[in-house]
């Protein structure tokens, strides 16, 4: 009878039903496509480490390193003085020109720890003297090869006697040592990294107790590989986005077992008159709910796969693109779905059996989680993850706010003026707080996040607009060929139409350590002016990016020694873009002159009247540079920041799109369930207009909620993501700037969702669960 | 022979890590199984197959034309409240080449391995570590000639060894266990199988040779404590390129120092058909009877040799560890007149490093229940096949 009653009911709501599953299977799409964007970005951060050197933890530099240093340090850790270290390996690490080919040469002591267990057999092919070679490399190499490995183009790994053999080097010579030290968070950081993909970045880096010999410098994978690191908080930012956009869809999944269940609920309610125990209604309850989240989780699975492929395509034109449904992604999706439908589901049925008791527990925890939110805002030490925890807590107090904003406003609502249709319409978004209030909670999360990152990302590009306009001082800037640059900067003879010529040379070199890029030019005012310094740069100092500035823990003041020359640092200056942490000194100082032999003129600009004529006439007479006019480089400049965020706007519209489903499935499960009211008007005579008048009144009604909440929750995640993340992740200031254009945008955004939602009259052409109550 | 197994699982280790894969999984060598085991691919290698004279101290040496060799030292000890202690360490040295891969002290082409493990007794712990280096001179190596040293890392077993051992052995886990061991020779070596040549199986043999009787004393580190010791020790030298048959599930082997002088070796080959291989052997020492003699074997007096049909091995109880793979800790060892029990001092004594075994302190027990000696045993290859503790 039950089994009959609910398959009669399902059949007569078939626009709902359709409904339910599409609303769920859209919160499983959102969940799996930011999945496997974030997989596949992560991935490819990944593939920045030669695989040989991503195990290892740490590197431990000196100068001048050898393996008797690093036998000594051996014999140490073996007699106790370093407990935290499970690993340590000499590395060998130097790129060379080999059969016409430029070739990174890593070696590593290959015995240097027991063999990993459990892979299959060798091939005959093996040779203890070969060598293993990422792709570009195949076939372009004589040396017995043992296999092919995923690496950086150009990189070669072998056993330290073979890379030494290789690269010519007495056997003493080392680049630096690698370590893995031990970290009790390890085995959660891969777990939440397998759920949340880039979300490991996130989380507050320990710095290792080690009493090390004077003059060693140890230093974690993210500062000996900067760029990987820099993707991978972009990353996590992505990742953390997707994280709301995962709470978003979880609050859909809810709202729909909550829909089902009043949807339900009339037939419960005759079906227990008639004898049947409330417990065998609920399991009942459970499996179809149950069986819709099953197949919303198997749509989902493949809707998302093919929007990651968009996205991706989108994002990373041209490159190929690899999708794997694993095992982790089925378990989130198919585990939202179900876990959050059927928890949430036998919640709401205990809650519609008997009235829950008021209690103060939410209140004070969610004080409780405040005031641990604001200590990460102020504690740098909390990371990135301090950061976005404390997003995640003003997210659950604001969606705690959402029932008592909506009694409040019921009371005010006798106020409104204006046609009775109207007032019925606005009355309906207030009247019944507890049926909308998952739905507003979610739209309202959607028009915050919306809000807080445009907010960011406006202010963002507009520091970076202004950045450009400091640098961008010269017309012409030229580029390429290395001979080229060196006989245009050699050249004495006056170039026509060129002001003024400014030759920068750089280097790479490492600094404690740390691997940084070192740039040296004249830095008269007019050049210190590009970095907002606001006078020559003496002979003795040096300039600073944030980064470098971060990572090296100096401020303006402060003494740094470089290649053993002590340089005054005088300023710093943002560097949204760098892949490395960078310096500047003057090329008059003693560090310029010590450095002389590594230096390479990296490009040369010139200020002129009339660069297209410049342009000519450099491109005619020095065939082999690239020249770019300083118009092109903002153009090329802009575009690629707004390519980088391209992924961050389509995650918010999915966040938005679920949002407006969710929404929708309240509404018009709010209406099944008050079929009599609607009948009444219908038999006073009100029409169509006019009831898409009282619709758009709903939708209003609901939007204007959601904006009162999202709005300043918006403009809190937009000064979080500036002042706290951006500054933890990047090493990049931005001043957060209210523009009324971010903030208006997500709002309308966020209103014409809920209108949406509101006017859309599927469920009208449906007849209720089983007539009135 | 005792350390065959392990060396085999070790070797199988290093030599299975794909060579596709990055070398972060360290694929050492060409190296594998059937390599060890006699396949052509071991060409270049120097192989056991013809009696050989022993050259002392420089067989105490490595043998690095041979692929594999290690240096066993098990030993039963006492401390002066009469609470009883087992030590166990290995030196296992793996040939990657034939003949080292280039010039300079990265090239050696020799791989080395240590396990280090304390029984205590009274307090029912078993404590263990490894260490894992290639050949070097400043990390791990042999070398011999009138001062034996072996190294890994900071592990060292050296000393005199002119005409007899004189050895002093330092390894230590820190913060967690050591010993320092004085370890003196105080019996003739001993040439297992046939005078040294230890057949194993169809085209697979070693050389082997033992000294079942060790004086030993020293000190213990056990955590916070240093305990005092003295007691017996059992050295094993053994070194092959082709050891085993394929068909070879695992084996049990025993070393026994009884009371009345006598010392036994005895090993059961277990085959994957459940059989018992044909090249079961063992050898029984009678000290009382040796000739005063450096070097004995089969032939001499208070030497005999034991062919499968000369002793029954039968498990009687087994010991379910964590992992629950079922060990048999106590066995009937039936020799032509006499009967012995052999029981673990303690169940857990399961190696769980690289490679994991069971290698552990028995006592020996005459039928009425009387302990006469005491020993080592080891099993190896009870583990399920498809549920490897590497998780493989």
């Amino acid at each position: 009878m039950i089994a009959l009653a609910l398959l009669r009911f399902l059949a007569r709501t078939p626009w709902s039903t359709a409904m339910a599953l599409l609303g769920m299977a859209l919160g499983v799409t959102s969940i799996v496509s930011v999945h496997l964007v974030s997989a596949s970005i992560s991935k490819r951060l990944d593939g920045q480490v030669p695989s040989t050197l991503a195990e290892y933890s740490h590197y431990l530099h000196r100068d001048k390193l050898d393996t008797a240093d690093y036998f000594n340090l051996r014999r140490l850790w073996r007699a106790g003085a370093f407990p935290d270290i499970r690993q340590l390996s000499p590395l060998v690490d130097e790129t060379t020109q080999m059969e016409g080919h430029s070739v990174r040469v890593l070696g590593a002591d290959l015995l240097a720890r027991p063999p990993s267990t459990g892979t299959t057999k060798t091939t005959k092919q093996f040779s203890w003297n070969g060598v293993w070679i990422d792709e570009s490399l195949k076939e372009q190499l004589s040396l017995p090869i043992n296999g092919i490995i995923e690496a950086p183009k150009g990189t070669l790994l072998a056993d330290i006697s073979t890379a030494h053999d290789l690269l010519g080097w007495p056997a003493n010579q080392l680049s630096y040592l690698g370590l893995v030290l031990t970290d009790d968070f390890a085995g959660t950081i891969e777990t939440a990294e397998k759920l949340l993909p880039g979300f490991g970045a996130g989380f507050p880096a320990t710095k290792p107790r080690l009493d090390l010999p004077p003059d060693w410098q140890l230093i974690n994978t993210a500062e000996q590989y900067p760029a990987r690191a820099f993707g991978k908080s972009i990353l996590f930012n992505i990742s953390a986005l997707g994280m709301l956009a995962l709470l978003v869809a979880w609050l859909l999944i809810y709202q729909v077992a909550i829909s089902w269940l009043r949807r339900l609920w009339p037939v419960f309610d005759r079906l227990h008159v008639l004898g049947v125990e409330w417990q065998q209604l609920r399991a009942y309850f459970l499996f179809s709910i149950g069986l819709v989240a099953t197949f919303a989780a198997v749509l989902g699975l493949i809707a998302g796969w093919w929007l990651a492929r968009w996205l991706l395509a989108a994002a990373v034109p041209g490159q190929e693109i690899s999708l794997k449904l694993d095992s982790w992604v089925i378990l989130k999706a198919v585990g939202s779905a179900l876990a959050v439908c059927l928890i949430g589901g036998a919640w709401a049925f205990h809650r519609s059996q008997r009235q829950t008791r008021r209690s103060h527990l939410p209140l004070i925890m969610t004080s409780l989680l405040l005031a641990t939110a604001t200590w990460c805002v102020f504690q740098p030490q909390s990371g990135l993850a301090g950061g976005f925890f404390a997003i995640a807590v003003l997210s659950l107090a604001a969606s705690q706010t959402i029932v008592p904003l909506i009694s409040q406003l019921k009371r005010w609502a006798s106020m409104i003026g204006g046609s009775y249709l109207l007032r019925i319409g606005v009355r309906e978004a207030l009247w019944h707080p507890r049926e909308l209030s998952v739905a507003i909670a979610g739209l309202a999360l959607a028009i915050a996040t919306s809000t807080g990152v445009a907010l960011m990302v406006d202010s963002f590009r507009a520091d970076f607009s202004q950045m450009l306009d400091h640098r961008l001082k010269y017309d012409v800037i030229a580029e390429g060929d290395a001979v080229a640059l060196r006989e245009l900067a050699s050249n004495e003879q006056p170039i026509t139409h060129a002001d003024r010529q400014q030759v920068y040379r750089q280097t790479d070199l490492r600094v404690n350590g740390l691997s940084m890029a070192l740039n040296s030019t004249r830095v008269d005012a007019i050049e210190a002016s590009r970095y907002s310094f606001s006078r020559s740069l003496g002979i003795g100092e040096i300039l600073l990016s944030e980064q470098a500035g971060k990572v090296l823990q100096r401020s303006i003041g402060d003494d740094l020694t470089v290649s053993g020359q002590v340089m005054t640092i005088s300023g710093q200056f943002s560097a949204f873009g760098d892949l490395k942490p960078r310096l500047i000194v003057d090329e008059r100082s003693p560090l310029a002159a010590a450095l002389a032999s590594e230096l390479e003129i990296g490009s040369i600009a010139f200020i002129s009247d009339q660069p297209e004529i410049l342009v000519a006439a450099l491109r005619k007479q020095y065939p082999g540079l690239e020249l770019r006019l300083q118009s092109e480089i903002r153009r090329v400049a802009l575009e690629t920041f707004d390519q980088t965020f391209a992924i961050t706007t389509v995650l918010i519209t999915i966040a938005l799109l679920v949002a407006t489903i969710s929404v929708y499935i309240a509404v018009t499960t709010m209406r099944l369930n008050r079929q009599t009211g609607k009948q009444l008007l219908n038999t006073l005579g009100v029409n169509r207009s006019e009831q898409l008048v009282m619709n758009m009144a709903l939708g209003t009604g609901l939007g204007l909620v959601a904006i009162i909440i999202a709005l300043p929750l918006g403009i809190m995640f937009g000064w979080i993501l500036c002042n706290v993340i951006n500054p933890r992740a990047f090493g990049w200031t931005i001043e957060l700037q209210l523009s009324a254009e971010a903030l208006l945008r997500s709002c309308a955004w966020g209103m014409l969702a809920a209108i949406a939602a509101g006017i859309l009259q599927g469920g009208g052409r449906e007849e209720g669960a089983f007539g009135e109550r | 022979m005792n350390a065959k197994l392990i060396v085999i699982l070790w070797a199988l280790m290093i030599a299975g890590c794909q060579p596709d894969a990055p070398p972060a999984s360290f694929a050492v060598s060409g190296l594998r199984l059937n390599n060890i085991l006699g396949e052509p691919e071991d060409s270049g290698f120097a192989r056991a197959e013809q009696p050989r004279d022993f050259i002392f101290p420089e067989d105490h040496g490595p043998h690095s034309r041979y692929r594999s060799e290690w240096w066993y030292l098990t030993a039963v000890l006492e401390d002066e409240s009469g609470n009883e202690y087992g030590v166990h360490y290995t030196l296992f040295r793996q040939a990657l080449a034939p003949d080292p891969t280039g010039e300079g002290p990265w090239h050696t082409a020799q791989a080395y391995m240590g396990h280090l493990a304390v029984t205590d007794v009274s307090t029912g712990q078993h404590l263990e570590a490894e260490r894992f280096s290639r050949g070097h001179p400043e990390l791990a190596g042999v070398s011999t000639g009138n001062h034996f040293r072996a190294l890994i890392e900071d592990w060292t077993l050296a000393g005199p060894a002119d005409s007899h051992l004189d050895l002093a052995l330092t390894a230590e886990e820190p913060g967690h266990f050591g010993v320092e061991l004085q370890i003196r020779q105080a019996g003739p070596i001993l040439l297992q199988g046939s005078r040294g040549l230890s057949a194993k199986g169809p085209n697979a043999a070693s050389y082997y040779y033992s000294i079942p009787r060790m004086q030993l004393g020293g000190t213990l580190k056990l955590g916070n404590r240093t305990v005092k010791v003295k007691g017996l020790g059992w050295l094993d030298r053994e070194w092959s390129t082709s050891v085993l048959s394929e068909s070879l599930a695992g084996w049990d082997w025993f070393s026994l120092q009884l009371k009345d002088q006598r010392s036994i070796m005895a090993f059961r080959l277990r085959r994957h058909d459940g059989e018992r291989d044909n090249y079961d052997h063992g050898l029984l020492v009678d000290h009382k009877r040796l000739a005063d003699q450096a070097i004995v074997g089969k032939g001499d007096r208070g030497v005999d040799l034991l062919e499968p049909e000369d002793f029954i091995l039968i498990p009687n109880r087994f010991y379910r560890d964590t992992q629950g793979t079922d060990w048999p800790v106590s066995w009937t060892l039936t020799l032509a007149d006499e009967q012995l029990t052999i029981n673990a001092l303690l169940d857990q004594q399961t190696v769980e490093l690289s490679i994991s075994y069971w290698e552990g302190l028995v006592e020996v027990l005459d039928p009425d229940g009387n302990r006469i000696g005491l020993g080592y045993m080891e099993l190896t290859g009870y583990e399920r096949e498809d549920k490897g503790r590497d998780g493989s």
